[in-house]
């Protein structure tokens, strides 16, 4: 059985990043991650010699997590997340270390303390293919966008995937193959061979 | 509008034009379970069984080129470990 540090350091990145690919801003993606992790720790009992199943609870308690935030705070995350963007405070605007606003301070120790590269040293293009594809993830089905970015950002497999999300893996194979379908239609001014 | 069964290659479909495998699922399933004694879920499976078989085993990876621009665009550090006390 792995440890939940163990746990977290393997799927943290990824829970990090399909959150805010499901649309959540980065210092919303971070603490949902973090509370999440805090469930799974009180739940570690329950979770002896099943190492299999705690990725599927993971994103399972970050959906239900991003759900109840959502409601709570009656918004729209992606309405919201694209006006920071607008403002020039984007989820990008989250990892700079010049970033004194308010909205940004939660995650400002994330660039000090991670072992990725700062913000600063990334090309200036993640951060407009970013907001392009969570844009573009945000005009698919939410069924099309959860199987997609569970299987690229998530990095679960499709039969995870069918277990997750209750349904053959046929069907998970067809979502994401449609979903790609229609990312490429939607990206295709973007100057990329998909 | 009907469905085949041969031995050749599985399944055939007919009478659906160019409605492409986009919308083939719901007619299949139609079809299925009122012409063919199938339950609705056998219906349901027979259509994802269509559905996914012409898609190419290529699209089920992550490092096509629409999957390596979203891991570059996704590659956000995750928060620091909660103290796990």
């Amino acid at each position: 059985m792995k440890s939940i540090e163990e746990h977290y350091r393997e799927l943290a990145p990824k829970l990090t990043n399909w959150l805010v690919a499901s649309g959540s801003p980065y210092n919303e993606a971070c603490d949902l991650v973090q509370e999440t992790f805090l469930k799974v720790w009180k739940m570690k009992d329950d979770l002896q010699d099943n190492d299999d199943a705690v990725s599927g609870l993971v994103f399972t308690i970050a959906r239900n997590l991003r759900k109840n935030y959502v409601r709570d705070n009656k918004r729209l995350t992606f309405v919201a997340d694209m006006r920071d963007a607008d403002d020039g405070g984007s989820v990008d605007g989250y990892m700079t270390d010049g970033d004194d606003g308010e909205s940004g301070q939660s995650c400002a120790n994330v660039v000090r303390t991670s072992t990725v590269a700062p913000q600063s040293t990334m090309p200036s293009d993640v951060a407009y293919l970013r907001k392009r594809l969570t844009a573009a993830f945000k005009e698919l089905p939410p069924i099309l966008r959860d199987a997609y970015t569970l299987f690229q950002v998530g990095e679960m497999s499709i039969a995870e995937i069918a277990r997750q999300t209750g349904v053959s893996e046929n069907l998970v194979k067809v979502r994401i193959h449609r979903a790609k379908e229609k990312l490429r239609e939607i990206l295709s001014d973007l100057r990329v061979t998909f | 509008m009907n469905i085949a069964i041969n031995n050749n290659n599985g399944l055939s479909i007919g009478g659906f034009g160019d409605l492409g495998m986009n919308g083939v699922e719901k007619p299949v399933k139609e079809t299925a379970v009122q012409h063919m004694d199938l339950s609705i879920t056998e219906g349901s499976a027979l259509a994802e069984d269509i559905a996914v078989r012409d898609i190419s085993d290529a699209e089920f990876v992550r490092d096509d080129a629409l999957g390596k621009m979203v891991a570059a665009a996704f590659n956000l550090p995750a928060p620091p470990m909660p103290n796990f006390v």
